[in-house]
């Protein structure tokens, strides 16, 4: 089966109703300072943001609230909205907590909804992650799920009511690219009608260009940026590739082919008479 | 001059962002604002469970209860 291009080339960009023209989001996590994460901002042209909860500590609790604040500003000044997250949950309870939390301090019903199975590659445990998800959607949440680009769990993910997927280029802040291209276009061929975004993994512009032009609708990626020298300029650089992969992907790609094909116009050979 | 002694049964112990407090029985609202916390920038949970803003003055604490603040941080 294979995914009809021109309707994905035509659909808008729109995620649970809301419209967006760029298509990279971006996390706000490990920059060097909040004023370089919101010039990194400003530069990824980025329409939206993941932002994250913390359990505070006794002896740490805050009186004051200087990041939300900043980030607020930010939101302000350039229009981008909230994607929180439930980070650092390991069952669907824990996930479904947090969410409910975000709902309530962020003011959004957007959710990138995170349950690790696997301490040491962070991978999402699939079963924790459709339990919680089944329940968020009930709940009213607008689910973007972080998952594996597993077929059968997408399938069910979508079965459940996602709009969205948002399978993993590679473990989280790996910066191995894409591990498995090849899963990530079947996953484009089969579910036409899902936005699919690559969440986690990507090292480098060209790995993003490579989302766009196999058709995925966005990115969203943290630490390529943050741990750039330049945070801001790398982020403007992910701006210019996403674009460029997307410009491709509605371009038509040619198909690769076994055989030369001469892309002079020749007549003959030019001294074989 | 008369001292006003609390007596032990008034008070209870929680925990509290994982460190033990005796206090006097109250609701979460009470505690919060005991503790100066600004309750719109926080979350709230008791044994696990989220306790949304509204319900915080409803929310009287009892002897065990384990009460989690959470704030809102960059991520990824």
């Amino acid at each position: 089966m294979f995914f009809d291009r021109a309707h994905l080339q035509d659909r808008p960009w729109r995620i649970y109703g809301r419209d967006l023209s760029s298509r990279f989001i971006l996390g706000t996590a490990n920059y060097p300072s909040p004023a370089v994460l919101k010039e990194a901002i400003c530069a990824s042209g980025t329409q939206m943001v993941t932002v994250g909860l913390r359990r505070q500590l006794a002896q740490g609790v805050e009186k004051s609230d200087a990041f939300f604040s900043m980030i607020k500003e930010c939101v302000e000044e350039n229009g981008v909205q909230f994607l929180p997250n439930t980070a650092g949950c390991y069952t669907a309870h824990e996930a479904i907590q947090l969410a409910h939390m975000a709902r309530e301090l962020f003011k959004t019903k957007l959710i990138k909804v995170e349950v690790i199975g696997d301490a040491h590659t962070l991978q999402p445990d699939p079963f924790a992650l459709l339990e919680a998800v089944h329940e968020l959607l009930k709940e009213g949440f607008e689910v973007l799920p972080y998952c594996t680009e597993d077929l059968v769990l997408c399938t069910r993910l979508v079965e459940a009511g996602c709009e969205v997927l948002m399978p993993w280029g590679s473990p989280i802040g790996s910066g191995q690219g894409l591990l498995n291209p090849s899963a990530l276009t079947m996953l484009r061929n089969r579910f036409s009608d899902v936005l699919l975004i690559v969440d986690a993994g990507l090292r480098s512009p060209s790995d993003a260009a490579q989302v766009l032009e196999i058709g995925f609708d966005g990115v969203l990626l943290n630490t390529a940026v943050a741990q750039a020298l330049n945070p801001p300029r790398m982020a403007r650089a992910f701006k210019l590739a996403v674009e460029a992969g997307r410009e491709a992907f509605e371009s038509g790609i040619m198909t690769t082919q076994d055989f030369a094909v001469p892309s002079t116009p020749v007549l003959g050979r030019p001294f074989l008479v | 001059m008369t001292t006003q002694i609390k007596s032990a049964s008034s008070c209870i112990e929680v925990s509290f962002n994982a460190e033990l407090k005796i206090i006097e029985t109250m609701t979460l609202l009470e505690w919060l604002d005991q503790i100066g916390v600004m309750g719109d920038a926080i979350a709230t949970a008791i044994n696990g469970q989220f306790i949304p803003k509204h319900k915080r003055g409803e929310i009287m604490l009892k002897h065990g209860d384990q009460i989690i603040t959470f704030k809102p941080i960059v991520g990824g």
